[in-house]
This record gives C-alpha cells, sequence and structure tokens, in this order.
C-alpha cells in the first residue's frame, strides 16, 4: 500500500465516522451473499454425504468463505480507485498469472487452470477476470470518446483478447465464456456502437459454429449420405483444406454481391464491407484456437443441447437426470438428504455444476424459488450499484460484475433445467470450489466498496 | 475510413445499464418460469421418472401353461414347470470395472455357455438394467455361485419356475419349446407386448399357443442407485401363469410310435394317428427327437436333424398307399371291373420305356393287385383312368396342399397334373407319368400328415377333416378360452359301392396281403404298404392303416413312414401294429 492510501484508509475510523462505513454499507448485499454460501455450504453436505467426504468438504468450502470474507472486507474498505490508478500494473500482473498458469500450472482434468498453493489449488482465472474488469473499465472511464468510435474499441478489445487467449490456451471453456459478457457489459455500457458489438457477436458465433457444425458433422454425417450436396458440405467441414475453401467462398461471395449491388445502385459502405471480411476472417481464424480448447466431451454436450438424440446416454443423460432432480422435487422438496436422484447417484456433479438441481430436488419449488429470489438480488444491486456509482469507473466495474452475476446464474441454473447446453459454469456462491467463491466474494467487494462511495466521501 | 460514433450517448447515460439489468430480469424470470413448469406443471410426472430411475424391477418368469395329453380316458400333463436356478446380472456403470473378472468365473463354472455369457454381460453393461444371464443352471453350479457371491458384485441367483417335459421327448415336436426371445423376435414383434427378457414359445404348440400359454411376468422391485447396486427390494410382485392346453394326443399311441420308430431301422422317421370321427391328431411322432428341456444347442449339427418334424415338415414320394386312390378313381369313373385280370412279369412295357414292378405276381384280378400291391396291375388301371381324374381325386383327399393343422410349418407336398408340367417344365404330360403316379412315384409327394388324413377319409368313407392337436385351452378356473373344433375340409364324393370294394380291397391288404403283420381278428383293419423308391438314398417304407371294431366306424388311422427304411410291410407295419394295439389293447390270451 501506498503512504497516499493509508492515511485515507485510515481517517474513516480516526474521524470517527465508522459507524457511518457501517451504515452505508449494503448489508441486504452482505445478508444475500452470506445466505447463499450458506445455503451452498448446507447442500455441500447432502452432495457430499454418500461417500463420507462430507467433513472434508465443508472445511475447505468453510475455509474458502473464510478467506472470501476477508478479501471482501479489505476490498470493502479500500476506496476503489486505487485500482483505476493502478490499472495497468493489475492488468500486466493479471496477464502474467495468467501466463504463468500455462507454465507452471497443474492439469486437473485435461485443463492446466491451476495453481498448486500446497494445501489446494488455486484457479487464477477467477480473480484475473475481475482484473480484465477493472482493466477495461479503467480504459473505458479514461477515454470516454473515443469508445463510441468503431476505431477506439480497438484497444480495449485487444486487452480483453489477451485474457481470452490464455484462458482458451489452458484450455478452459466454461471460465472463457462468462468472460464474454463481463468485457461486452463495459463496452456496451461505456456507449460503444451497437453495430460494433453485432459484429463481435457474428465473429464469436463463426469461432464457435464452426468446431461444432464440424463436430456435429462428424456426428451424424452419414444422415445424409444419400444428398450429395449437404454430404459434401458435412465432409468438408471436417477437413481444413476444403473447410477454408468454403469460407473463402462465402468471403468472395459477399465482395461479389457488394459489388453487384453497388452496379445496381445500392450503396453500402466499403466500410461495411470490410467489416464483413473481418468477421468471417477473424471468426474462421478464431475457429481454429477455439477448435483446440473445446474438448470433444464439452462438443458432445454443446451438440446433444441441440439434437439429444446424438448422445441420449451420454451428454443427454446428464440434462435428463437434473430435469428430473429438478421437477421431482414438486412444490415442498423431498427433505434435506432424500432426494433419491442425487443421493442414489443419479444426479452427475451434484456438488459443483448442478448444486442447484440439488437444491430444487430437495427444498422443491418453495425452496428454489427463494434461491431464485436471493440470487437476483445480488445481480440487481450490482446494477444498481452500477447507477448510483459516483464515477464511470466504479459503475464499469459494477455493471461488469452485474454481468457476470448474471450470465452465470442463467447459464448454471439454465443448464440444470435443461435451458442452456451444458457448458460447465459454476453457480457462484453456491457450487463448491474454493477460487471461485473467493472470487466471488472479491467481486462483492468491490460492488460494497463502490457502494460505499457514491457520495464524495 | 469513416467512423460511426453511437449518436447522442452519454457516459452518464442509465439507459444501456437499465436494459442490461432488465435482461438480467427477463433472464430470471424465465428461469423462474422454467422452475415452475418443471416442478410444478410437470411435477408428478417428473417425480414418477425419479421413482422409475430409483427403482428397478427383476423379472421373475411366469410359470407357463401346463400342457395335458390324453391317456385313454384319463388326460395327465406332459409340459410342467419346475424351479430351476437362474443367473441374473446387474452392472455397476461406473465402476464397469471387475467385469472380466465376473465374466472369467461364470464362465469357468459354467462351461459350454461361453458366448451366451459373454452376450449378456455385455447387454447388461450397456443396458444398466438386470439381465438374465443364463436360465436353467445346474445346482452344483448355482449354489457355488451363491456361496461366492460375496465376491461376484451384481451377480444374482434366484429361482424360476422352467419349463420341464415330464416324458423328456414325448411328442417334442408337436410340442416344440420355448426360450427366451431374441433380437430377431423382439425386432419382428414390433411394439407388441413382448419384452426383452421374457420367455416365448419358440416352435410347435409353445409357439403357436404362445398367447395363451405364457402369463403375465411378476418380478421383484429393488431401490437402485445410479450404478444399478441394488439397496433394497421394494416390493414383490406375483406372476400370474399361462393357460392350460389339453391336447387331443394319446400318450399310448405316441410312446408307441415313437418307440417303434427309435427302433426302426434307421431311426428316422414319422407317424401320425388321426381320429377318422373328427380330425383329432391321436398322435404325431417324429424321430429322432429332442428333449425340450435339455440344452438344445447339443443337438444343433446333428445329421439326423432332429429339430424337423418329419410329420409335417417333411414331404416324400408315397409309393403304393397312392395306390387307393389309382383305386378308388378307376372304380369310381371307368366303372372298373374288380374281376379283370393282368400278368403280371415283373415288367411292363410303354414305348421303349420299361416301368418294373417289385415282383413277378403272376396274373392277378384287383383284390389281389392291391393285396400284394402289384405295380403292373395298377400301370394298367392308372393308364385306362388317366391322369386328371387321379389327380383330382388325390387332391380331395388332401394330398399335396396343406392340411391346415394348428401347428405352423407344414409343408405342401406335391401332386402333379398336366398344368403343373406345363408350368414348371414347359412339357406336356406323357404317358409314363401316368404311370408313375398312379403308383405314387415320380414328382409326387406327400406329407406322413396328409397320408394320415388320407387313410382316415379312406376309413371315414371320404370326409377329409382339417387335422387338429389342440382340444381346448382352459383359463384359471377352468373356463374354456379355446375349443379346437372338427372342420370338413373336402368331402370325396364317391359312390357307396366304390367305398365297399375300397373297404374290401385294403382289408385284403391286412388279411392275407403285405399288411398282414397289423392284422386282428377281433377287429376291422384295412392297410396299405408303401415302398417308395427314392433317388437320393434306400427305398421308403410307408405303411398307411385304419382300425375300428367290427360293426363300429373305424377309430384311429394311420400312416407310419421310415425313412430308407426299405420294405413297408417289414419296417413301417410292426410300428402301425403296435399302435393299434395301444389304441385297441388285445384282449387277453389265455
Amino acid at each position: 500500500m501506498t503512504p497516499e492510501i493509508v492515511p485515507q484508509f485510515f481517517r474513516v475510523g480516526e474521524s470517527g465516522r465508522s459507524h457511518r462505513f457501517l451504515a452505508r454499507l449494503d448489508w441486504t448485499l452482505v445478508c444475500a451473499v452470506l445466505a447463499l454460501t450458506a445455503l451452498g455450504l448446507t447442500f455441500i453436505f447432502s452432495a457430499k454425504l454418500q461417500g463420507g467426504h462430507a467433513p472434508a468438504f465443508l472445511a475447505r468450502q468453510g475455509f474458502a468463505t473464510a478467506v472470501g470474507l476477508l478479501a471482501m472486507g479489505v476490498l470493502a474498505l479500500l476506496p476503489y480507485s486505487v485500482f483505476q490508478t493502478y490499472a495497468k500494473g493489475i492488468y500486466v500482473i493479471s496477464v502474467a498469472a495468467l501466463a504463468a498458469t500455462l507454465v507452471v500450472g497443474t492439469r486437473l482434468r485435461g485443463s492446466r487452470s491451476w495453481i498448486d498453493l500446497g494445501a489446494f489449488y488455486f484457479q487464477p482465472v477467477e480473480v484475473t477476470r475481475l482484473a480484465l474488469a477493472v482493466a477495461l473499465a479503467a480504459y473505458a472511464a479514461a477515454r470516454e470518446r473515443d469508445l463510441r468510435y468503431w476505431t477506439g474499441s480497438f484497444k480495449p478489445l485487444s486487452l480483453a483478447a489477451v485474457h481470452f487467449g490464455l484462458v482458451l490456451l489452458q484450455p478452459d471453456l466454461s471460465s472463457t465464456i462468462v468472460m464474454g459478457p463481463m468485457t461486452l457489459a463495459v463496452l456496451f455500457a461505456a456507449g460503444v456502437p451497437l453495430g460494433l458489438l453485432g459484429t463481435l457477436l457474428a465473429g464469436v458465433a463463426l469461432a464457435l459454429g464452426i468446431p461444432l457444425a464440424a463436430t456435429y458433422f462428424s456426428v451424424v454425417g452419414d444422415r445424409w449420405i444419400d444428398r450429395p450436396v449437404i454430404h459434401w458440405i458435412s465432409r468438408s467441414f471436417q477437413e481444413t483444406g476444403p473447410l477454408l475453401l468454403i469460407w473463402t467462398g462465402v468471403a468472395a461471395g459477399l465482395a461479389g454481391l457488394w459489388w453487384f449491388l453497388r452496379r445496381w445502385r445500392v450503396n453500402i459502405s466499403g466500410f461495411a464491407l470490410a467489416i464483413a471480411l473481418v468477421v468471417v476472417g477473424g471468426g474462421v481464424a478464431a475457429s481454429f484456437v477455439v477448435d483446440r480448447a473445446i474438448k470433444p466431451y464439452q462438443r458432445k454436450r454443446l451438440i446433444a443441447f441441440v439434437d439429444p438424440a446424438v448422445d441420449p446416454l451420454g451428454a443427454g443423460y446428464n440434462i435428463r437426470q437434473s430435469e428430473i432432480a429438478v421437477g421431482s422435487g414438486r412444490f415442498v422438496g423431498k427433505g434435506f438428504l432424500s432426494g433419491s436422484q442425487s443421493q442414489l447417484g443419479f444426479l452427475p456433479e451434484k456438488h459443483t455444476d448442478f448444486i442447484f438441481s440439488l437444491v430444487a430436488e430437495e427444498t422443491g419449488f418453495l425452496g428454489a424459488l427463494g434461491l431464485l429470489v436471493v440470487y437476483f438480488w445480488v445481480v440487481w444491486r450490482a446494477f444498481d450499484i452500477a447507477m448510483t456509482a459516483r464515477d464511470l469507473f466504479g459503475r464499469y466495474v459494477a455493471v461488469s460484475i452485474g454481468s457476470f452475476f448474471a450470465f452465470a446464474g442463467l447459464v448454471n441454473i439454465g443448464m440444470a433445467m435443461g435451458l442452456m447446453p451444458v457448458t460447465g459454469v459454476p453457480l457462484p456462491f453456491l457450487s463448491y470450489g474454493g477460487s471461485g467463491l473467493v472470487g466471488a466474494y472479491m467481486a462483492v467487494g468491490l460492488l460494497l466498496s463502490i457502494h460505499l462511495r457514491r457520495y464524495i466521501l | 475510413m469513416r467512423n460511426f460514433p453511437s449518436s447522442g450517448f452519454s457516459a452518464w447515460d442509465d439507459r444501456r445499464i437499465f436494459l442490461l439489468s432488465s435482461l438480467g430480469t427477463a433472464a430470471f424470470a424465465l428461469l423462474v418460469l422454467r422452475l415452475f413448469f418443471l416442478q410444478v406443471v410437470r411435477g408428478p410426472e417428473m417425480a414418477r421418472q425419479a421413482d422409475l430411475n430409483r427403482t428397478q424391477i427383476l423379472p421373475l418368469l411366469a410359470p407357463r401353461g401346463l400342457v395335458w395329453v390324453r391317456n385313454g380316458s384319463a388326460e395327465e400333463v406332459v409340459l410342467e414347470n419346475a424351479p430351476r436356478f437362474s443367473v441374473f446380472y446387474s452392472c455397476d456403470k461406473k465402476a464397469g470395472t471387475g467385469l472380466e473378472k465376473i465374466e472369467a468365473e461364470l464362465r469357468a463354472r459354467l462351461p459350454g455357455f461361453e458366448s451366451v455369457i459373454r452376450r449378456k454381460l455385455n447387454e447388461a453393461r450397456k443396458s444398466g438394467k438386470i439381465t438374465r444371464v443364463l436360465s436353467n443352471v445346474p445346482t452344483e453350479a448355482a449354489l457355488a455361485l451363491l456361496e461366492r457371491r460375496v465376491f461376484l458384485p451384481g451377480v444374482n441367483v434366484l429361482v424360476e419356475p422352467q419349463r420341464r417335459a415330464r416324458y423328456g421327448s414325448l411328442a417334442c415336436h408337436v410340442l416344440g419349446y420355448a426360450g427366451e426371445v431374441d433380437e430377431s423376435e423382439l425386432k419382428r414383434a414390433g411394439n407388441q407386448s413382448v419384452r426383452s427378457g421374457q420367455w416365448i414359445g419358440k416352435s410347435g404348440l409353445e409357439k403357436a399357443f404362445d398367447g395363451f400359454l405364457r402369463g403375465i411376468d411378476g418380478g421383484l422391485q429393488f431401490e437402485v442407485d445410479a450404478a444399478g447396486r441394488h439397496v433394497q427390494v421394494v416390493q414383490r410382485i406375483a406372476s400370474v401363469p399361462g393357460n392350460d392346453l389339453h391336447l387331443t394326443l394319446d400318450r399310448r399311441i405316441q410312446s408307441a410310435a415313437e418307440a417303434g420308430l427309435a427302433a426302426s431301422v434307421t431311426g428316422r422317421g414319422a407317424a401320425v394317428a388321426v381320429d377318422p370321427v373328427s380330425g383329432a391328431i391321436l398322435a404325431m411322432a417324429s424321430s429322432p427327437g429332442y428333449d425340450p428341456s435339455a440344452h438344445l444347442g447339443d443337438y444343433l449339427g446333428n445329421p439326423a436333424l432332429p429339430f424337423f418334424n418329419r410329420a409335417i415338415q417333411g414331404v416324400y414320394p408315397p409309393g403304393s398307399i397312392f395306390k387307393i386312390v389309382t383305386a378308388a378313381a378307376g372304380l369310381n369313373q371307368i366303372q372298373w371291373d374288380t374281376r379283370q385280370t393282368f400278368f403280371c412279369a415283373g415288367l411292363f412295357e410303354l414305348g421303349n420305356r420299361e416301368f418294373g414292378c417289385w415282383s413277378k405276381h403272376g396274373r392277378k384280378d384287383f383284390w389281389g393287385a392291391v393285396a400284394w400291391s402289384c405295380n403292373v396291375y395298377f400301370y394298367n388301371l392308372g393308364r385306362a383312368v388317366g391322369v386328371d381324374a387321379i389327380e383330382s381325386l388325390a387332391k380331395e383327399f388332401g394330398l399335396g396342399e396343406k392340411s391346415e393343422l394348428d401347428i405352423p410349418g407344414e409343408s405342401t407336398g406335391l401332386i402333379p397334373g398336366r398344368t403343373w408340367k406345363k408350368s414348371v417344365f414347359r412339357q406336356n404330360w406323357f404317358e409314363g407319368d401316368t404311370l408313375n403316379l398312379c403308383i405314387g412315384q415320380g414328382a409326387a409327394t406327400v406329407t406322413p400328415l396328409q397320408a394320415a388324413v388320407y387313410f382316415g377319409a379312406v376309413a371315414n368313407r371320404g370326409t377329409v377333416w382339417k387335422p387338429y392337436t389342440v382340444d381346448r385351452v382352459t383359463g384359471p378356473d377352468n373356463r374354456v378360452l379355446y375349443k379346437g373344433v372338427a372342420h370338413v375340409r373336402h368331402r370325396v364324393d364317391l359312390r357307396e359301392t366304390v367305398w365297399d370294394n375300397v373297404h374290401r380291397a385294403v382289408e385284403g391288404v391286412a388279411r392275407e396281403g403285405s399288411g398282414r403283420v397289423a392284422f386282428r381278428p377281433d377287429l376291422k383293419i384295412g392297410a396299405k404298404t408303401g415302398t417308395a423308391q427314392n433317388p437320393h438314398g434306400d427305398d421308403h417304407a410307408w405303411f398307411a392303416a385304419f382300425a375300428g371294431r367290427p360293426g363300429e366306424p373305424p377309430g384311429l388311422a394311420l400312416a407310419v413312414f421310415v425313412e430308407n427304411g426299405g420294405h413297408g410291410s417289414a419296417a413301417a407295419g410292426p410300428i402301425a401294429r403296435d399302435m393299434i394295439n395301444a389304441f385297441y389293447p388285445p384282449p387277453d390270451r389265455p
């Protein structure tokens, strides 16, 4: 801590304004996250009771809760402007941390996403995504006007791209997915042209869509064996050469269309064509990176979401069991520790990805609705804090965090109820996982700090 | 390059943040709706699904219906059910390992079933359901497996009612056998009520009357975890036994026929006895047979084809037993004079072709020719009658057509004629063909069943019955669910004097001709022997007969066929005699 900050930090207490700190603290937010954590701990106990591992899991998660609370307290007390001041440093450190993970990280379940800290493994991406949010917010706050132009978005996008690339290299698709809305939310709130956002989304769709289409075709390709054109396309998607040929053809087609339309006096600017070509080129290029990052089981899950018949016993099975778990909870639930789907092992990953299904099965509609309401309160508070923040930096950070909570909640709970494909995004505050919990608490700490200082202090 | 600013945007504009939070709100509203839909709207259905998940049913076979046959005026059970051990396996889906060990142990303890064990274990692993690996497991092996149960997770040994044939191979071709449904049968059944693991009839009456015989399987409902491990028994579901079949077969005749065939020259053949008054099958034997409750795989590859029901599936040249058709045609159509004689020197010349007789009979009239089965006489008779009359009368007797027995799988046989030859060989019918036909040779083939039905019609003076083996099916409260009814297929319309002469002729065969072996002074017996030349090997032996008490209509008609047995009277006659004696016990001799 620099000398500049420390006096200000102590001034809160010195000047007898500690009561104001406590009074201005967003207690409803604190209570909501504490309630969610307590619920999470309770149902991690339920999930792990059968194997007899409950005490160990509870101890780890309890420890993470303690660390998280501490981090939350520190971040709430710290004036958040300090992160704006040192945004560049934070960004560099976060990139270094991700790079280091790739080098010295431990590979667990196929991803080099973890750093061995002796007693436990730490997942840096849970914290570095907050650093990315801080860096983007700081940049957007400083270059408020630039961002309203297409060209001005290049730099923040590059900053984000480094993070995305490093996480994809681990490869950790689910963490990358939640970083998307965090980035887009900052840019959106900062006034980036909607066309640019649309362009970005189109590029992402291509980057994700091409490898998935290739997988889909490789699984069900024989279905079109008697339809030569579709069969040829489906085969081409599975090989690099023909694939590039197809997309070169698409690009040429776009250019040709543009040229013909010009001749028929339908004027479309060259800029639009250039953007379209960049989207195609960038999307196809990115698809090769994504192709290496998506693991086979993830592909199958994503495809099974579109076409469950592809893998009814594998990828489709988990979704089906989760839906049955949620649905069979009915109105009041089967009772704590009495869910047959979870206690007899039909529900997969019930302490992490599918913890919502476990809660829904054992507490029913009443309990699950309560969970949704409390969780939504956290999201709502984040956006409200963004709107009442005293400066643009705080505003953008809060928007980014709010989008993170909203998106992670939607994807995870949607997955548990069959609305979303299985991507492995954990539910903040509830899913087992210390790094995630600490990261979530740090995010809440930032929100609290922004909220505390919404008035000139 | 031009640049597009987002117009009129202020960095402090709350609208975009409001839009984001609205998106978030909409997302949560969607989640709440989905939650409501899953838990409240579809909750009951999902709860049922969870229950189905939670429990598995170990299906236990329902006892199949009993099968009864007659024994004189009494009835007795031939197919029943006996408690036997079955080995089940339910796979630990998560563990998956250890399967090799289990497979190795099962294969070691149940030799001879290696491929079945492998297939069933794989099935169990794929489906995750409790699967019957093997039924009818020898007691020692089952007890050994029970002892080792701790080391064989997922393996269960349970007692199930399984088919037992009380008299082993008795009437095995009529009864058929049942077994676990296989994949092709499951596919063919489509969405009918056949489930994998069920037992269904595979052949004979077990198959034809499967719908009656099959009960409703019960089972044990277990609570299982996702790995398929049993947690506890939830309930026991009682099975419903199948319905009983009461057959028209008479065990006395059936046993006599089977014993005779087994002791015959080649041990291969068939015998069918029908009741000329109703068409009920009193015996239907095919030799060699098999024991339906034994391991059927052992019979495969046997060159004598034990699964082949020669009585209805085999077609053979009828030989001289066909001569009754020719005789009846002659008597009826051209008023053949029974006093007319021909000289048999063992040969008959037609153009430059020679047609032989099996002996040199010398001069014979009609009675002598029938009694001694003289070919030369019948060549002359046949030529005089012509092929058309013989062909149509043979068909009226039900030869060369399926006899609509209630057991599936009948062969048709063949009675050749002008149109047949034209359509198959594009040739005209020659006189020589007629000569072959009139002594039951050439292209003519019949099944032993047809021969018996034909002799039944001879016995009852012209009624060709639809033969049947199932008299009735009775339900649990002895209610009759099905009744086998006598049904007339054809009526052979001959003048009464012709019938009198035919009867006189066949009785002559039994009394003083080639069929003397079956003669009994206390009965009215008509018979005809046959020695059918067979281009593939030794001659086939035939013996067709009917018997009845004097003054009563004949109560038994039969046909005995011994494959490659040689002379009809020597090879098939004694079997026919034993069958007649079984039906009409001979009076005690002092």
